[in-house]
């Protein structure tokens, strides 16, 4: 038995197969170099390396098990390929497209995180001669999303993901791997399934077996736990509050004490459908600021602009335990149109308007400040308009 | 690698419940190659590839957790 998952985050895989304690080989494919348009798929593989079968139904899975193997000298080679990064950067000195793919997608592999910038630059060479290559947007979209969760992060990587898996579905939506990888952080109306919505469950038994849970190194959260809507009667359920600063009363962080990132997600179905917004708040490494936790947790309020709702238009953060933090904090949320919006051409673009109000000091000890941060969502872009 | 018939079989059940069939896969056709690319493990990162498992009958399952 050996296994190939097609994952950004394989860690999580790890924890799946610990949950169903099973021990098999996997290979990871966050790249689909196998090029799989869907999952899952098994294959009945022989001696030699030859497909003997593909989805087997139990018969045909016993009848291959049955069979002899082939007689020697027929196996093929055991010798693995080799990995040679030597000759893969060489060549792609010489600037082919083939080359240069070969060689991002070993950094992306085998190079760690400091390499990623070197590999969405190779990326982004070849799809300045081919920007309708859709499986070099797809592993642009990987490479991204990777070096988001590591520590050579740079503020946009997110979006650049999104932007870089949505062009490559454009190009091919019968493609499910890529369809699946912006789901995971789409709208509940696009979902197909709750992508991670197992792992408490898969954590709970493991501990109740006495062992510790593999650690994951990024943790799922919202979108990647939500759980599809059937409908679009159902988006219409919020919390009915009145925004907290309606008149402006809040003084604006000018000095960004904390940053912000914004990343819209369209239905990979029908990009008029429905958006889901990710906010990440992040306090100011420069100036060293950091939450205070001794006040209220950050909220965050969304005006819908016209022919839009949100699902929600409050959300207030608890604190953690400690006086100060230094965290970044998440808040997710979906706005969907009442109508069709795409074709309409007499209206303004939609914005949604929302704000942050927080409380956060500067530096160590430093003063502590109440600050309002206003936040402009272009819903057009996010829908292609 | 080895695995028994029952096991294969169970494993085969588990994982169809796992991620039930959710569209058509690339052809992978009966008589051609598996593909030799090169891969890492799951469980220490380093490389391999189906060639380090000749000789044995495979059963392999492309998935995902999710």
């Amino acid at each position: 038995m050996v296994g190939i998952i097609q994952e950004q985050h394989p860690d999580r895989c790890r924890l799946f197969m610990q949950w169903k304690e099973m021990d098999w080989p996997i290979l990871v494919d966050s790249l689909n170099l196998l090029e799989v348009t869907a999952v899952p798929i098994t294959i009945l593989i022989d001696e030699t390396g030859i497909i003997q079968a593909v989805r087997p139904d139990e018969s045909s899975l016993k009848r291959f098990l049955a069979e002899a193997p082939p007689e020697a000298g027929s196996t093929g080679s055991h010798e693995s390929r080799r990995l040679d990064p030597e000759r893969l950067e060489a060549a792609a000195r010489g600037g082919l497209p083939d080359d240069l793919s070969r060689w991002a997608d070993y950094l992306v592999q085998w190079g760690g995180a400091a390499r990623l910038g070197e590999a969405t630059a190779t990326y982004e060479r070849v799809l300045e001669d081919d920007p309708r290559d859709g499986v070099t947007q797809f592993r642009l979209g990987v490479a991204y999303r990777r070096r988001l969760d590591s520590d050579f992060r740079q503020d946009g990587d997110f979006s650049r993901a999104v932007d870089s898996w949505e062009k490559a579905l454009s190009l091919d939506p019968n493609q499910y791997i890529w369809r699946r990888r912006i789901q995971q952080y789409g709208p509940r109306l696009d979902k197909p399934y709750p992508f991670y919505d197992w792992i408490h469950e898969a954590r709970e038994a493991i501990q109740m077996r006495g062992e510790a849970p593999v650690d994951l190194r990024v943790e799922p959260r919202g979108a990647e736990f939500a759980h599809p809507l059937p409908s679009k009667e159902h988006v219409g359920e919020r919390t009915l509050r009145s925004s907290p600063d309606p008149e402006d009363r809040v003084s604006l962080d000018d000095d960004r004490l904390i940053e912000i990132s914004t990343t819209l997600v369209a239905s990979t179905a029908d990009a008029s459908s429905a958006v889901r917004v990710h906010l990440e708040f992040r306090p100011n490494d420069e100036l060293k600021a950091h939450w205070n936790n001794e006040a209220e947790g950050l909220i965050f309020w969304v005006d819908a602009p016209s022919g839009w709702e949100a699902d929600k238009h409050f959300h207030a953060l608890d604190n953690p335990e400690s006086e100060v933090s230094r965290e970044n904090r998440y808040i997710e949320f979906e706005m969907t149109p009442r109508e069709t919006v795409v074709g309409e051409s007499s209206g303004r673009a939609p914005v949604a308007r929302g704000y942050a109000l927080y409380y956060v000091c500067e530096d160590i000890d430093g003063t502590c400040l109440y600050r309002r941060q206003n936040i402009n969502l272009p819903l057009e872009r996010a829908i292609g308009e | 690698m080895t695995f028994h018939r029952g096991q294969a079989i169970v494993i085969l059940s588990t994982i169809a419940i796992m991620t039930a069939l959710r569209s058509e896969a690339r052809s992978f056709l009966p008589g051609e190659m598996f593909p030799e690319i090169v891969l890492p493990r799951l469980d220490d990162g380093s490389a391999a590839s189906l060639a380090d498992f000749r000789g044995q009958k495979l059963m392999m399952q492309i998935f995902a957790s999710w």
